[in-house]
Formats: C-alpha cells, structure tokens, sequence
C-alpha cells in the first residue's frame, strides 16, 4: 500500500540518514517501555517516535522547568501507543501527530507546574477496513496553563475512526486557557466518531471547543472540474489541502513531505479499492 | 464554434431554459443580458456541464461535437471556461497547484507534452501580470480571503492560463467597483482573439464598454426574445426591458 518512495525514506529514517542535529532524538523500533526527561531550561529538542511495527509501546516525557520540545509521533502501522507527557512549570510542549493506518494512540498530558503549556496538532487517514482510534487527555492541574488541540480526520471505504479528546481543569485553578478542535471528512461509507469532553472544575477558565463531521464541499469539487481536473484527483487535492494545514507548523520539514506522500499513497489506494 | 438547438432544461422539475438557440462563431463575443431570474446564470451552468441541472430536450453542439453528454471536467479540456459569479473558495490547495493540475489536464487533452515545472512556473507569472494579478496570490490558497475584486481577477488569471476556446463569463462584474472593473474587463479583452469566442453575461451595459459585443442577446423566461448589436444594450441601458417584455407578452 505505502508507495516505494515511502518506503525508502522509512528506512533512510531508521538508519538514521535524515537530517540529524545534535538535539533531534530519533527512536524506531520502539521499546516497550521508554522515557525521557528534558533538563531544565533545556528548549532545543526534538524527538521523533516511529511506530512501524505492530506492538505496544508506552512513553514518558518529563519536561522539567523552563523546557521545551517538539514531539512527533508517526504511526504507520497497527500499534498500540501510549505517551504521557509530564510538564514542570513553564515547560512546553509541541506534539505532532500523524496516524495513516489502524492503532491506538492514548496521549496524556499533565500540565503540572505554573504557566505550562502544550499544543498538540494531527491528523489521521484512515482506508480500506482500518480501524483507528485517538485518545487525547489534556490536565490543567496547575493556575496559567495554555492548551490548544487541532486534530483534522479523514475516513475512506469502509473504515472507522473515533477521537476523543477530555480537557480536564483541576479546582482551585486560575487562568487557565484551554481550546480543543476535532474536524473531520468522513467519506464512502467511513464512519468518524468525535467525542469532546470538558471537565472543569474552576471558575477562571477560557476554554473552547469545536468538534464537526461533514463531507467535502460539493461547490469545490464542481469548480475544480470545470477547471478539468476529474472528481477523483479533485477529491484527493482538497483532502491533502485539508489534512496539511495541521502540518504548517513543524520545525522538521522532511517529516511534512514525508507525511504528504503517505497521504498521497493512502489515497491512491483507495482510489484503487474505489475502481 | 457552439450551435444551440431548443435547449430545455430544469431544476428539481422547474422548467428555468425554455428553448434557447443561439449560434456563436470563432471569433465572436456575445453579451447575454436580461433581467433577474431569467435563465442566464442557469444557461452558463448547463453549458459547462453543472448537474444539478437537467437537460430535458435540445441539442449543442461544440466545434462539431455533441456536448450534452460529456461530464463537466471533458467539456472543460475541450476548451469551455466558465468564470463564475460567486468564485470558490479552496482551503488547503494553492493557486499554483490548482492550476498545475489543471493546466496538465488541459494540455494533454490538447495533446501537448506537459510542461516543466520551470516553464509552468514562467507561464504562471507572465499570465499573473496579464491580467494585473499581484503573483502573492498564485502562493495562497485559491480564493481563500481574497476580496470580491481579487477573485474575479484570479477567475481572469484561470482564464488566461488554461486558453479556452469558449469562455463564459457569469456576471464577471457583480460586486466590482469602476477600477477592478476596468481591470477585469481589461484582462478578458487582452485574451480575446480571433481564435476564441467569448459569451458575457451581465446586467450592466458599462462591462460592454470595454468588451465589445458582436451581438447582444435579451433572455426572458428561458428563452431569447431579442437579438441585437451593441447599440440594443445602450437602449437597454437607458430604457430598461419593459418595452422589449411588453411586446413579448403580447
């Protein structure tokens, strides 16, 4: 299914041929436990999780004081992940998403210490019979956290997806500001479920949400043909449109191309399914 | 170049194109005009091949081949443009992409080898200053957040990057004011020429100042009730329709 260009930069990744800078942590061939911790002040890092293989892995994150990173998770096969981010105060973090075939993935992330902040950006593709799911639990424990979430989700065939996504504000909290957005196509016969959740405990709390299931806009698609492009490719360039805008923010370039041709790759496939 | 014979068409069983014909030549520019809810804006969409609409009975014709048939995106490569009144908007795909698709498909429907990415790259910023297009535009998503001027400038920009044998422009000058007007107008006439037919329809006769017609056609109630040259949409413009109604009802 994955194209041969793909498959080629999975292993150029894997031998560790990408780009690499003395603060970017790559990891494959995941252990079934791994953790990490971030020194404090320490706001160069990178890491990249490939999950490529079918198995279960559990990570830890510990972002001590004033630390930063970007974390990209990148699965392309039926794994089981589970990721638990730890922030101290102040700390960031920047969390990636991409998910193109069945799996699991739990994310928490406690927001522990005074001002800490977190931003989580995905998307998930899922085809033929794939069955995904995305657990995503935000936890402002502490006063001045941030959170803001945009997962974008497109189903094709016959698959299913489900994304559930719980903002959590502990009491005796202020100024907290948490937003969480789910948008996503469901296409053929997919079905997407998105389930938002808020629980909040506290009075001094911004906090929005957004959740939506709708098809591709039929006005597009008619426009983009007249111009004489088919329905077929109309509808894979407004997917590929759709599920790159929660790539404009990655600090490795190489990642967002390497996730267009496996967005590319799904869509081929399914347009094969589809003939 | 575009022969029609008694078109009807419909919209969920409401009869809007009542037996239109009309002859366009290569070469030629129309101008389509009448008033709201007469069937202009329908007759450009069944043209280019929009279905929600329903061809009941009739027959076109385009350079010889029967049209009513072809899906929208076939009739596109063969040359037939529609600039629409109300743009789209496309999240997530850009000017440049969209047209690199469109471009591609135009060209090997022409037979004609695909272009390089330098040579499309060349054409795009040639065409963009042709029709007065700012090239930031041809690098952001199409339409999205462009003023109502901009976007019927980038509908002049498609136009002039696919070269269309028949373009139809829908209302290309609602919502534009006396400057982007000009420029619009501009644009489309720099593009006409001997080879290529036009179909303009608006409301207002100051788009015919600029582009002018070799025949102007009044459409009431589906059908045309009155053809004439560019001096029958100055008497339009001063007198209204009322006139040209009254002796239709009659």
């Amino acid at each position: 299914m994955l194209t041969q260009e793909y498959i080629a930069t999975l292993r150029k990744l894997r031998s560790g041929k990408l780009p690499q800078k003395g603060n970017q942590l790559f990891f494959s061939r995941m252990p079934s436990t791994l953790n990490l911790q971030v020194e404090r002040l320490d706001t160069l890092r990178k890491a990249i999780f490939l999950f490529d293989e079918s198995r279960f892995s559990s990570v830890d994150i510990y972002l001590e004081q004033g630390a930063a990173m970007d974390i990209y998770l990148i699965q392309t096969s039926s794994s089981a992940v589970s990721l638990n981010i730890h922030q101290q105060q102040d700390s960031v973090s920047h969390i990636f998403l991409s998910q193109s075939a069945s799996g699991k993935t739990n994310i928490e992330v406690e927001l522990l210490g005074l001002g800490a902040q977190h931003t989580c950006e995905g998307f998930f593709i899922t085809s033929g019979e794939e069955n995904s799911s995305i657990n995503l639990a935000v936890k402002h424990l502490s006063s001045d956290t941030t959170s803001s979430t945009l997962i974008r989700g497109v189903g094709m065939d016959h698959s299913s997806a489900r994304f559930h996504g719980l903002v959590y504000v502990n009491k005796n909290t202020k100024h907290v500001d948490a937003s969480q957005l789910s948008q996503n196509i469901a296409l053929d016969d997919a079905r997407i479920l998105s389930e938002p959740q808020l629980e909040i405990y506290a009075d001094d709390v911004k906090c929005s949400h957004g959740s939506t299931v709708g098809k591709l806009s039929e006005q597009a698609l008619g426009y983009m043909r007249q111009r004489g492009i088919s329905l077929q490719k109309a509808r894979n360039m407004l997917i590929e449109g759709f599920l790159k805008d929660t790539m404009k923010n990655y600090s490795i370039p190489e990642l967002m191309e390497q996730n267009e041709i496996l967005i590319g790759g799904k869509l081929n496939f399914s347009d094969d399914v589809q003939r | 170049m575009l022969l029609i014979k008694d078109l009807h068409a419909s919209v969920d069983g409401k009869e809007i194109l009542r037996g239109i014909n009309l002859h366009i030549r290569r070469g030629e520019v129309h101008a389509i005009m009448g008033p709201n809810g007469s069937g202009k804006s329908t007759l450009a969409s069944v043209l280019a091949g929009d279905e929600r609409f329903q061809v009941t009975s009739g027959e076109v014709l385009f350079e010889g081949e029967s049209l009513l048939q072809k899906k929208i995106e076939e009739r596109a490569r063969k040359g037939i443009f529609l600039g629409f009144q109300y743009p789209v908007e496309i999240p997530g795909v850009s000017n440049a992409n969209f047209m690199k698709a469109a471009v591609a498909e135009r060209r090997r429907a022409m037979g004609l080898e695909p272009l390089s990415a330098s040579e499309f790259l060349k054409l795009m910023k040639q065409k963009a200053i042709l029709v007065s297009l700012d090239p930031k535009f041809l690098s952001r998503a199409v339409n999205e957040g462009f003023s109502g001027g901009e976007k019927k400038k980038n509908e002049i920009f498609q136009m002039a990057m696919l070269e269309p044998e028949l373009s139809i422009l829908d209302e290309t000058d609602s919502g534009l004011d006396i400057d982007a007007l000009r420029i619009v107008a501009t644009g489309v006439t720099k593009l006409h020429n001997e080879q290529n037919s036009t179909i303009v329809i608006t409301h207002y006769q100051r788009l015919l100042d600029y582009i002018v017609p070799d025949f102007v056609h009044v459409l009431y109630k589906g059908r045309i009730i009155k053809t004439g040259d560019k001096e029958l949409a100055l008497k339009l413009e001063k007198e209204g329709y009322d006139w040209l109604i009254k002796d239709f009802e009659k």
